[in-house]
């Protein structure tokens, strides 16, 4: 079946029917003009044979007028016509056998001929009666009569046998007539009837090349307009059983280009995507590096004006000491830690418990200039303090405090720093809380919008800067919240990740550096 | 492919059956050299005719086949005699009417050398060369046999013969009368001669059985007869009462036979006449017979049980082509 279904090809199904249709179409119209050549052959013959028939009788007749004028007369040149008329008349009967007929025809026409020959037997006998009679008597003449009248006897059968024969010729003829119109009849129906089944064939045939070559292309033309690249199963065409091979090669290509254009199509998209995303990506880290830069930049201005600082702040201890101003030397430390810490760690990791230190020097500084109108506390759990972070995170938020949260507390005002580790989320938890005057909501709104903008404003750059570098040195896992109520004060929360395994390894470089 | 071939196949066979339908040809050739014998029927015998067609195919002779819309002595006489003008090699015809014409026709033919054979009716003082048919008294005899196991005490019967004169009724009806002869319960009453035309013999059987009511039992000597014996009790409601036993046989008298309007028939072998007269002049013409003056062919007696339709199929088995004059 397979091997039929490869061979059947359309143009082979053309050919073979065309072929089929054109030699049926032959045969009809040579089996009819044979057929009708045939039926007026024998029309004809039948023609012929009453017309040798009448021929026949005609002469027979002019014979037998001759014989009775030969009779009467005895005229040798008489005799000499009745015998070129015998002859005659013989070769026509001779004709008329040669003439195609039925098996009664032939028989008719011997029994003829032999009658004939009796007839011209009794001719002859009246001959040579006439001949051998020197002299005409009444009794010669008598038996000439007896011979006339057994000639008469002969021609009178023949008459009658041609009267039979002839009638019988009448109704061949008739009917050969009759088949004739009939051949004819058919003929004509034939030819309609060949026009119809043409007709009829020309319409199978036309529905078969629509529904085999037009109806497949028409599908083609309607899915390559159709085609958009998103629906592969609605642009594929449809390949029935029955379709001829050329379309079926056809379509199957189509199809199979249809599949890979959609491929490719998805492959291209997908690529764009990709590219889309890392041109994101790259946007993200070129403003992160350049927030970094302008990081480092300020902090590098930050650093030239403490070198300054820090050789005057030495040169005013050292003074102090001599007039023996304790607290200004005390002060003039802590101040000169703080400036130590701001040139050598700004922009660098150090431990918590570094971070912690430089916040408490700066926090006696602040004590010094508050006296005991501002008090500090530190809860601190010390267990995770050797973990790294970036520098000047606390120093910045507990001076928020200060200026914005109590600053204006004439007493009682308190910051509280703290700092515990959550084991359970390998966290450690810096808090920074001030019992000030707090933040309305709408203003710790704008505060919190500040801290995840990259350019935030410049009341906000301190906790922005410091959020920001959190989230850059821990890579986006650390999270800084603030909660502010009015008249309650304000509270920064720092969560810093810190895995369990940090806690005992220290390459801490600040430490080194102390 | 073969789905074509098939297709190409079937209309080819269909043009070629239609072209056959249309071009049966009705030409022969010429067979010359075959010996030419005439039959000429007093009518148209056409099972007789058959079997002499049966054995023209058979022996390669030639038989032309005359016959007559009406039985008539003088054209038979005529054909006769164009028959001897046109030289056959031999003549069968049949005797059914007296007639000098024919008689002398007979004896022309026979002076010179053509034999003639009677085909089963023959002819009393002509100089026939054979009579081949059926033993005519026997036929007879076989009908009173039928009619004396048919019928009971007080039968009265008559006898239709068409022509007294005619040699072979008399057979038939000397037959018949022997073979009742000894049958007490059946008594002749009446012997009707009623011609062959079936006018005339209707209504002299409805006088006969107008005058003699008593009549129980009829004998019908000929096939004529027997034809319009069955109409002829049917028109006087007597065919129940009437026990009709018949000569020949045919589709009328079957159909008698079947509903019991007659008991029986005794029928010739019409086939076997025309076969065996073929058959005897191609032997005599090759020698192989001398005068032989009569040869019987087979009889039948038919009762109701009869296998008619396989009979007749038999009997009509050739199809001949009539002059008819």
């Amino acid at each position: 079946m397979k091997v039929r279904a490869e061979k059947k090809t359309f143009k082979r199904t053309m050919i073979g029917t065309l072929t089929g249709m054109i030699i049926i179409t032959l045969m009809l119209v040579g089996v009819s003009l044979y057929s009708i050549y045939v039926v007026n052959q024998n029309y004809q013959a039948t023609i012929d044979r009453l017309l040798n028939l009448n021929t026949f009788y005609e002469q027979l007749e002019e014979t037998n007028n001759s014989v009775y004028n030969y009779t009467l007369s005895g005229d040798e040149n008489i005799y000499i016509d009745i015998q070129e008329q015998v002859t005659g008349t013989r070769s026509v009967l001779q004709n008329m056998t040669l003439t195609a007929g039925s098996r009664v025809y032939y028989r008719n026409i011997r029994d003829l001929e032999e009658m004939y020959l009796s007839y011209y037997e009794c001719v002859q006998k009246i001959y040579e009666h006439s001949y051998l009679c020197d002299v005409i008597t009444i009794g010669s003449r008598n038996t000439g009569n007896k011979y006339y009248e057994s000639s008469q006897k002969v021609y009178d059968a023949i008459y009658s046998q041609f009267r039979t024969l002839y009638s019988t010729m009448l109704d061949d003829a008739a009917l050969q007539s009759r088949n004739v119109q009939r051949q004819n009849l058919f003929f004509y129906r034939e030819m309609i009837a060949m026009v119809i089944v043409t007709v009829i064939f020309e319409y199978f045939y036309q529905r078969a090349l629509v529904r085999k070559v037009i109806q497949p292309i028409q599908n083609l033309t309607d899915s390559i307009r159709g085609f958009d690249g998103q629906n592969t199963d609605r642009s594929k065409v449809k390949i029935g059983s029955n379709t001829e091979r050329e379309m079926s090669s056809l379509l199957h290509a189509y199809n199979s280009m249809i599949l890979r254009i959609q491929n490719q199509m998805d492959e291209i998209r997908k690529n764009a995507h990709i590219r889309e995303k890392l041109k994101d990506q790259e946007m993200e880290n070129l403003r992160i590096s350049n927030r970094l830069k302008s990081s480092e930049l300020k902090a590098l201005q930050m650093q030239i004006n403490p070198h300054f600082l820090f050789n005057t702040l030495n040169m005013i201890s050292q003074t102090a000491y001599l007039e023996n101003a304790d607290q200004t030397v005390e002060l003039l430390g802590s101040t000169a830690k703080l400036l130590r810490y701001t040139l050598d760690y700004t922009g660098k990791e150090v431990t918590l418990a570094r971070e912690i230190e430089l916040l408490g020097s700066y926090v006696s500084i602040q004590e010094q200039r508050f006296g005991d109108r501002i008090r500090f506390e530190f809860d601190l759990d010390e267990s995770h303090h050797q973990m790294h972070v970036p520098s000047m995170i606390l120093q910045p938020l507990v001076e928020n405090s200060l200026k914005y949260g109590v600053g204006m507390k004439t007493e009682g005002a308190l910051i509280r720093i703290c700092t515990r580790y959550r084991a359970d989320k390998q966290q450690e938890i810096i808090i920074v809380s001030d019992n000030g005057t707090g933040m309305e909501r709408k203003r710790l709104e704008e505060v919190r919008r500040s801290m995840t903008e990259k350019n935030g404003n410049e009341r906000n750059i301190g906790l922005s800067n410091v959020c920001l570098r959190l989230s850059m040195f821990f890579n986006g896992d650390s999270r800084m919240s603030i909660h502010s109520r009015t008249g309650r004060g304000t509270t920064v929360v720092l969560r810093l990740p810190c895995p369990e395994t940090e806690k005992g390894e220290q390459k801490n470089v600040s430490d080194n550096n102390s | 492919m073969r789905k074509y071939i098939l297709v190409l196949a079937a209309n080819i066979l269909l043009i070629l059956f239609i072209s056959g339908q249309t071009l049966r040809s009705d030409t022969d050739t010429a067979v010359s050299g075959s010996p030419r014998f005439t039959y000429v029927c007093p009518d148209v015998w056409e099972e007789c005719a058959g079997g002499m067609r049966r054995a023209d195919d058979a022996l390669g002779t030639d038989t032309r086949y005359i016959g007559f819309r009406t039985a008539d002595v003088d054209r038979q006489a005529s054909a006769i005699h164009s028959a001897v003008y046109s030289k056959v090699k031999g003549i069968i015809t049949g005797g059914r009417n007296r007639s000098s014409g024919l008689t002398e026709s007979i004896r022309e033919a026979v002076s010179r050398g053509i034999p003639v054979v009677m085909a089963g009716m023959d002819l009393e003082n002509t100089d026939r060369t054979c009579y081949i048919g059926p033993d005519n008294y026997e036929m007879g005899k076989q009908a009173g046999r039928d009619l004396t196991e048919a019928v009971r005490a007080g039968t009265k019967a008559a006898v239709i013969i068409p022509d007294t004169g005619n040699v072979n009724l008399k057979e038939r009806a000397e037959g018949f009368r022997a073979a009742i002869a000894d049958d007490p319960d059946i008594e002749i009453v009446e012997e009707l001669e009623c011609g062959f035309d079936q006018i005339t013999i209707q209504e002299l059987m409805l006088d006969l059985l107008g005058k003699h009511p008593e009549i129980n039992a009829l004998f019908c000597a000929d096939l004529a007869v027997s034809e319009i014996a069955g109409e002829v009790l049917g028109n006087v409601e007597r065919e129940t009462h009437c026990t009709v036993v018949c000569c020949g046989l045919s589709d009328a008298v079957w159909n008698y036979i079947s509903d019991r309007t007659c008991f029986s028939t005794v029928a010739a072998d019409s086939a076997q006449i025309g076969y065996e007269a073929v058959a005897f002049l191609w032997d005599y013409l090759n020698g192989k017979r001398q005068n032989t003056d009569v040869i019987f062919t087979d009889t039948i007696d038919v009762r109701a049980d009869f296998e008619y339709a396989a009979w007749n199929r038999e009997q009509n088995d050739r199809q001949v082509e009539w002059s008819i004059q």
